[in-house]
């Protein structure tokens, strides 16, 4: 079952440049989440509920956009200059309100937003000041601000709108732009899908989906300076931050772009510099506002896992965090469902005793000496304990600032277990020989599939998608194992163009 | 004092196409300011002389029911004399079982003088001597807001002097029964007299063209309503959970549309303080109103000058007065050809003295000027936009009463009494009819200063510790008109007061 959810605030900006041809400014009013994601994606339904003030919200934005009208209006609606009126009015309609609605508008939802033009007419509005007022409506309505099938019974096809609505959102996270709309009621075809998949991937409006995804599946925040301890990383301001966060976006799309699979994700040495991350790195630089796709040391540097700002999203302001990276490790590449910790953890930990100048093991070690907390930390602790060769921004480093040596050896427990399933531990030396091994993991290709499926569908999975997950391991194994045909392969799935409410 | 006044419009004695308008109309501005201050409350006294025109003794042609209840619906007339209130049905409360108990202690048991003198007072007059102040007056201090604000005035409303100062003079009354404040019977000196002191300001310029932004946040309110309508709409093929998740979005939107209503258009013609010009008033011209010829103009100029000395706060209490002996003509009643300027209204109420009105047919036509009139004033009262922007109308309380109950008889029995506006007093709404469990003109004075705010329970004289008629003042008369159908009701032991009246 795929709920109904409301466009998250990135799918709204996308959607407005997409309506709008680009000539409109998406409103910074639209109202943002509530809550805390289950999965990690910010599409999930619940996440995205508004709350008691973001119909407001909603209204302010829509006002907003509305504003912008005028001005652009010759250029979106020719009409509005040479004849303007209720036929030019239909014609906006045809084309805006198609977008808009990602399909048709009924005859009802035409003479309910005409009704607005003829109130703002009425009133003593121009007939740009009218259609703003319709741009006002429509942006409201739900049509327009939801993600919603019909309610499908045991199962049903859906029909060509709704899987042009799935797959736009999907891989550019927006409304569908006017050839998939085109195309849309031949969508039920599976050829004529996967070809609009593949030019919708091909895209560079695919960019922020994709990035997206691996930034919301990993964990990596768009890391700000005020995310950083400035006395301990005085350099780190805005223009450094945006580098880190575009190396790494950058190099996740050179990922699904150029035939990347789980394994070179996990082990490739490429890094994307500009002078700001050459400098991180200690490399050359590439020319003034350029970037360059270099090597990293493969003693050091292993895929995703150690660029920059994915291991500064899992640190503390000036200190490294082993339990996230861990969690990282545990929960999200190996998709073990750890559960939440107690709400008293950090209390406890708190009163743990602690040796002097303690290294990440001695904490570690004096976590798990305690009953309720070695059941998850003796797990996770391993795998983030292998990184802790990377500070808070994700320098490489080979010794604590107390002098003592920094030791990435360690045993990650149980991988693969679950009941009945003891699983097997990973003995590693470094985080390298540690991602070298979880690249091969059989759970962690699983574990990648499930995410593409919370991802494409917007929840957590339960007992009943083992088979549309299965589907989405087959095809990843099938397309040879590579990223961008994973996600491409989730869309011929039954799950992508059916849909069951049982 | 001086007070000063900003309007949009000053519509009377602007043009000649202008005065071609129905004249109450052209009094009226076309357009209103937003204010926000509270009103205040006030009160407009309607008299009219000479009571119910047909007795008792014939068919009813006042009451619209026999019991309480609602009244009929609007654009129905009530009954035949009150036919003229169709138009206002919704907005009044008629009422029956109201007597003049004090009158029967003056001493003057028969005729119009002690009738007059007690009416409004519930005073025991002495003789034909008022010896109270009325209600008006009593409500008049109450309700102004400084002593430089006139005190309860009284307006002509017909054109004829008075011809007995017995009576007319009798009827509004100060303090100890002196004579109350009789405004100028000329209109145009009634306008100088009352609107002297308020200067009106330069018209405010014309509101600026609304920006986009203006119109969309005018907008706000229909397009969320819209919106929360096509949120129901959509959700028509829903799953039940999805249902569940756009309810609460179209939830918030309710709850955010509340904030954003749009508020009703203001009244039409609305205006707070619009003083009439002199030049729109006919000149005062006797003999040539001497038979209410020309009463028609004359009580729509009076009425819109007493609605305007509300509107302008001049005064907080004004009355509307009509007289016994003026002779009306009632031309408008009876298309020019009215009996009554040849014959004597006065008289032909009497007829044969009979408690049965020898010609009902006239005598309702005539009373109908009255009817027509009150419901014009009632009319430009919910026309006026108060300082709140409600109705003026709504903060007025209007009470129509006579100085009889039976005029044929000079009976003080039964008075035609109607009550309209400040519906927030009427806890059992408008639009009703309401038969008394026997009340004094006192019980009616009484909840007329409770519902201005006041807490009185008695209204006049208390007749002493027993509270009956024998502790009044003067000379009970018992048993007087028996054959009404109410024998013994008023006697020693008749108290002057019996509670309050079902509003």
């Amino acid at each position: 079952m795929t709920e109904a959810r409301r466009l998250t605030a990135l799918e709204y900006q996308n959607s407005i440049a997409v309506l709008f041809d680009g000539r409109l400014t998406p409103s910074g009013q639209y109202p943002g989440t509530v809550g805390k994601s289950v999965t990690g994606f910010s599409t999930e339904p619940a996440y995205n509920d508004i709350g008691s003030g973001g119909a407001e919200q909603l209204m302010f934005a829509a006002e907003d956009v509305a504003l912008q009208l005028p001005a652009v209006l010759p250029q979106l609606l020719p009409c509005a200059s040479s004849t303007p009126g209720e036929p030019c009015v239909n014609t906006f309609l045809d084309v805006y309100g198609a977008r808009a609605y990602r399909r048709p508008l009924t005859a009802a939802e035409r003479t309910e937003l005409l009704d607005e033009y003829r109130a703002g007419v009425a009133s003593g509005a121009s007939f740009s000041e009218s259609m703003a007022m319709v741009v006002d409506h429509l942006l409201q309505m739900p049509q327009f601000l939801y993600l919603a099938e019909r309610a499908a019974g045991s199962d049903r096809a859906l029909d060509g709108y709704e899987l042009a609505s799935r797959l736009s959102f999907m891989l550019t996270g927006a409304i569908p732009d006017d050839a998939l709309l085109t195309a849309a009621p031949n969508l039920t075809d599976a050829a004529t899908l996967t070809a609009q998949a593949n030019r919708l991937l091909a895209s560079p409006r695919a960019n922020t989906t994709l990035a997206r995804f691996f930034r919301e599946w990993t964990g990596t925040t768009r890391i700000t300076p005020a995310d950083k301890d400035q006395a301990v990383f005085p350099f780190f301001n805005a223009a450094y931050a945006q580098s880190l966060n575009d190396s790494f976006d950058r190099f996740v799309l050179d990922q699904v772009r150029n035939q990347g699979t789980l394994r070179t994700l996990l082990r490739s040495t490429d890094a994307f510099v500009d002078s700001n991350v050459a400098s991180f790195f200690g490399v050359t630089p590439p020319a003034a506002g350029q970037w360059a796709k270099i090597a990293l040391d493969d003693k050091r540097y292993s895929g995703v896992v150690t660029q920059p700002a994915m291991l500064a999203s899992l640190a503390h302001s000036s200190e490294p965090s082993f339990v996230f990276r861990g969690k990282f490790i545990r929960k999200q590449l190996l998709c073990e469902n750890l559960g939440m910790p107690p709400a008293n953890a950090q209390a406890t930990f708190n009163t743990i005793p602690l040796p002097p100048d303690p290294t990440g093991k001695d904490i570690s070690a004096a976590v798990v000496a305690r009953s309720e907390c070695a059941g998850c930390h003796r797990l996770l602790n391993p795998a983030g304990l292998a990184l802790e060769q990377f500070d808070a921004l994700g320098r490489w480093r080979t010794n604590y600032a107390s002098g003592k040596t920094i030791d990435p050896s360690g045993v990650l427990p149980a991988v693969g277990s679950k009941p009945g399933v003891a699983g097997h531990d990973l003995t590693f030396t470094d985080q390298i020989s540690m991602m070298e091994q979880l690249a091969s993991e059989p759970q962690a290709a699983t574990c990648l599939a499930t995410q593409i499926f919370r991802f494409t569908f917007s929840r957590a999975d339960n007992a009943s998608d083992v088979c549309a997950i299965q589907d989405i391991g087959d095809a990843l194994r099938a397309s040879g194992g590579t990223l961008g045909s994973a996600i491409l392969a989730t869309t011929g799935t039954d799950a992508f163009t059916h849909r069951s409410d049982q | 004092m001086s007070q000063r006044i900003d309007r949009r419009r000053f519509l009377v004695g602007s043009g000649g196409a202008l005065l071609a308008l129905p004249m109450l109309e052209a009094f009226a501005p076309r357009t209103a300011f937003a204010q926000t201050a509270a009103p205040p409350k006030r009160l407009v006294v309607v008299f009219h002389p000479h009571g119910r025109v047909v007795g008792p003794g014939s068919s009813e042609n006042w009451s619209p029911r026999t019991t309480t209840g609602p009244l009929p619906a609007v654009g129905t007339a009530p009954s035949p004399a009150l036919a003229a209130l169709a138009p206002i049905n919704n907005e009044i409360v008629t009422l029956s079982n109201i007597d003049n108990i004090v009158r029967h202690a003056s001493g003057d048991i028969d005729g119009h003088a002690s009738a007059s003198a007690s009416c409004m007072t519930c005073v025991v007059p002495a003789g034909q001597t008022p010896k109270g102040p009325s209600i008006d007056y009593v409500a008049g201090l109450r309700l102004r807001a400084s002593t430089a604000q006139k005190m309860a005035i009284v307006i002509p409303g017909q054109a004829a002097p008075f011809a007995n100062s017995v009576t007319e003079n009798n009827v509004f009354l100060g303090p100890n029964g002196s004579p109350g404040n009789y405004q100028n019977i000329d209109p145009k000196q009634l306008i100088r007299d009352l609107f002297a002191s308020v200067v009106v300001g330069p018209p405010p310029p014309p509101p600026p063209t609304p920006t986009l932004r203006d119109r969309l946040s005018a907008r706000r309110g229909s397009i969320l309503d819209a919106v929360a309508k096509g949120f129901t709409s959509f959700r028509a093929g829903l799953s039940s959970a999805d249902q569940a998740r756009l309810d609460q979005h179209a939830q918030f939107i309710r709850d955010t549309e509340l904030r954003y209503q749009t508020p009703p258009p203001p009244p039409p013609a609305a205006s707070s303080c619009a003083p009439p010009s002199t030049s729109s008033v006919p000149n005062y011209n006797w003999p040539d109103f001497r038979k209410g010829e020309h009463d028609d103009v004359f009580a729509q100029t009076q009425i819109e000058s007493l609605v305007q000395a509300l509107a302008c706060d001049v005064t907080r209490t004004a009355s509307l007065f009509f007289w016994a002996s003026g002779d009306p003509g009632f031309v408008t009643e009876f298309a020019g050809t009215s009996p009554y300027i040849a014959g004597n209204w006065h008289a032909s109420v009497h007829g044969d003295g009979s408690p049965n009105d020898p010609s009902p047919a006239s005598l309702t036509k005539g009373f109908g000027f009255y009817a027509k009139y009150f419901t014009k004033l009632i009319q430009r009262l919910a026309a006026v936009q108060d300082t709140d922007g409600s109705r003026m109308l709504d903060n007025t309380l209007v009470v129509w009463v006579s100085d009889l109950g039976y005029g044929s008889g000079h009976y003080c029995w039964n008075y035609p009494v109607i009550l309209a506006g400040l519906k927030s007093a009427f806890s059992k709404g408008q639009g009703r009819h309401v038969v008394g469990q026997v009340n004094s003109l006192g019980d009616l004075y009484a909840q007329v200063l409770r519902m201005l705010g006041g807490n009185d329970t008695k209204f006049g004289s208390t007749g002493g510790s027993a509270g009956t008629l024998s502790g009044a003042v003067g000379t009970a008369s018992f048993n007087f008109y028996p054959q009404m159908g109410r024998p013994g009701l008023i006697d020693k032991d008749t108290p002057l007061h019996f509670g309050a009246l079902d509003l």
